[in-house]
């Protein structure tokens, strides 16, 4: 039998703590927006002319709103994860009634709220400087959830190996940023040689920035329903991944 | 038969080469008041840790009310209110919230949990502090928060390990008070500590740890029955380096060099025993007798200060 109440509890718990942090979760990602779309969108898009068929501020809002999303979700689990164990306020989830699958879905779903928060304040930043329509507002939330699903997961697990804060940067500095960066936020795939375009192919962020490209502009270089399927999967993955560590007790029980 | 409030059978944990529990079986029934003592690193947490599902053990069987800890983990958890030896609390959630949300993982909201978290915060003297964040709060009132955390969802079986650690006099009458109230009520109770009067005035039956074993296992009363045996303790005039083979039969200590400690019995009469030290060729410059206490036996049983890892 599911514990609803203890369940929505912990998830509840989760989002108050993004309110408590409004600054990290609203103004940073809308400085970073601002900074991105004035310098790269405005000042160089002006020399750059059209990508893809719009113009390159169109082009950029997406990815911005991608790799936003990919950050805040991991940031939100990961440093929760690491803090909580620290302070031994994990152990105090451990002694409550809550089956692993509800502890991990609750505390993903607060990175994927953020994910949802720090996404639209992006976007909403674009629309100072650009005309979007969301093209395919299901394709929109679609992706956004489940990158963010994916991202948080990923966030939890590093959480749960790191035992400092550098750890958590380290994934960021290592991974995240450079696949984020070469996975076409800047440009499109069809502008590499066809070497590196092919070498991008295995980039698995590249799915997901097409995937958000579709559902804002209506555009995609890879197939959308191909990317649909990898970011559902791949969450999928990891969220069980997670779910069988917390069972394990892994690095969160003795 | 009712279920045991917690039947622990067979169970062993090792941290690497230390096997923290050692085999250890224990029962103890529903409604019970029961002091777990033993000296620092004796397995005392560490079996706590396991039946509260925060740590892993290597073989056995933990039940909670004849719920497995591991299969049934969480029917056993919402069996339990726990307090643990060390603070973990998210230390920027207020008091309140902190109670909040602890009743809300075991289904209490709305007006009920309202309800209940006033109540508790009343009993605890946190009724001030409800709006303070933890990391605000004393040692002392963290302590408090602690045990009023355990309490929110009225556990059947309740755990503290070492409550009474650093707070003041008033709140640990106050905490007996609850305790005994609580025990009363129902509850069944699992306290360990250092302070073995507090043992001795709370808990029913006691068990002693040390190594990861239980090396006694009563009713307080007699367990102190048998540590309030007669003490008689010998001076010597010459210090001795052993105790001579002769005496060896006595239930003897070395205290010092120059002191024997006798337990007298039955069959170990003091002149039997003045007799038998004089036969050994030993001179006796006084004697005393003393009755032990629970502190004694519990000395005795996992070997005073040497004892300790
Ligand atoms: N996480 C851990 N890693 C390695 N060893 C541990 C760990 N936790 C406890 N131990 C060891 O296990 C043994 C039992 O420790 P435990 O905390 O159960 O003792 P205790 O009886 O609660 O002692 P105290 O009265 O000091 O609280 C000790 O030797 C301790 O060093
Ligand atoms: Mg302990």
């Amino acid at each position: 039998m599911a514990n609803v109440k203890g369940f929505w509890t912990l998830t509840y718990r989760e989002v108050t703590r993004i309110r408590k942090i409004v600054h990290q979760t609203i103004l940073a990602p809308a400085i970073s927006a601002l900074l991105y779309i004035i310098v790269f969108g405005v000042f160089i898009g002006a020399q750059i002319g059209n990508v893809a068929g719009v113009s390159y501020i169109e082009f950029l809002v997406p990815g911005l709103i991608m790799m936003t999303v990919i950050t805040n979700a991991y940031m939100q689990t990961s440093s929760q994860i690491l803090l909580s164990k620290i302070w031994g306020n994990l152990q105090e989830l451990l002694t409550t009634p809550l089956s692993y699958f509800e502890m991990v879905l609750a505390l993903t779903l607060g990175g994927v709220v953020r994910g949802f928060i720090v996404g639209i304040v992006t976007l909403l930043v674009a629309l100072l400087f650009a005309q979007i329509s969301i093209a395919n507002i299901f394709a929109f939330v679609y992706f956004i959830f489940f990158v963010s699903l994916i991202f948080s997961s990923i966030g939890l697990i590093v959480g749960l190996w790191a035992d400092k804060f550098d750890h958590l940067a380290a994934l960021t500095n290592f991974f995240l940023t450079p696949l984020t960066f070469l996975g076409g936020v800047f440009y499109s795939i069809h502008m590499l040689p066809a070497p590196l375009a092919q070498a991008s192919a295995f980039n698995p962020i590249l799915y997901m920035i097409n995937g958000m490209r579709f559902g804002v502009l209506g555009i995609s270089d890879v197939n959308v329903v191909f990317s649909a399927a990898f970011v559902f999967l791949v969450a999928a993955f990891f969220f069980s991944l997670n779910v069988w560590l917390f069972r394990r007790g892994y690095r969160i029980r003795t | 038969m009712k279920e045991p409030a917690i039947s622990i059978r067979g169970l062993t944990k090792s941290y690497g080469s230390l096997k923290a529990v050692d085999n250890l079986t224990l029962e103890i029934k529903q409604g019970e008041f029961f002091g777990f003592l033993g000296p620092n690193g004796a397995g005392k947490t560490t079996t706590i840790s396991i039946i509260t599902g925060l740590a892993r053990y290597g073989h056995g069987e933990v039940k909670v009310f004849g719920k497995d800890v591991t299969r049934e983990y969480r029917e056993a958890r919402r069996l339990i209110g726990v307090a643990p030896q060390e603070f973990n609390f998210d230390l920027f959630f207020t008091v309140e919230e902190t109670l909040k949300y602890y009743a809300g993982y075991f289904g209490l909201a709305g007006h009920e949990a309202r309800k209940r978290i006033g109540e508790v915060l009343e009993q605890f003297g946190l009724l001030g502090k409800r709006n303070a964040e933890v990391r605000k709060l004393s040692g002392g009132m963290k302590r408090r928060l602690l045990i009023a955390r355990a309490l929110v969802h009225k556990p059947r079986l309740l755990i503290l390990d070492e409550p009474t650690a650093g707070v003041d006099v008033e709140l640990r009458r106050e905490l007996w008070q609850h305790m005994k109230e609580l025990n009363r009520s129902g509850t069944t109770i699992l306290l360990t500590t250092h302070y073995i009067e507090e043992a001795e005035k709370l808990a029913k039956r006691i068990g002693i740890i040390n190594h990861g074993k239980i090396v006694a296992l009563d009713e307080k009363s007699r367990l102190i029955e048998q540590l309030h045996k007669i003490n008689l303790d010998i001076t010597l005039a010459k210090p001795i380096a052993s105790i001579p083979p002769s005496l060896k039969k006595y239930h003897v200590t070395l205290l010092d060099d120059n002191r024997l400690r006798f337990v007298c019995g039955e069959h170990n009469s003091r002149g039997k025993i003045l007799k038998a030290v004089q036969n050994a060729g030993l001179k006796v410059k006084s004697e005393e007798v003393s009755k032990s206490t629970l502190e004694d036996i519990f000395l005795d049983l996992t070997g005073g200060a040497n004892g300790k890892r």
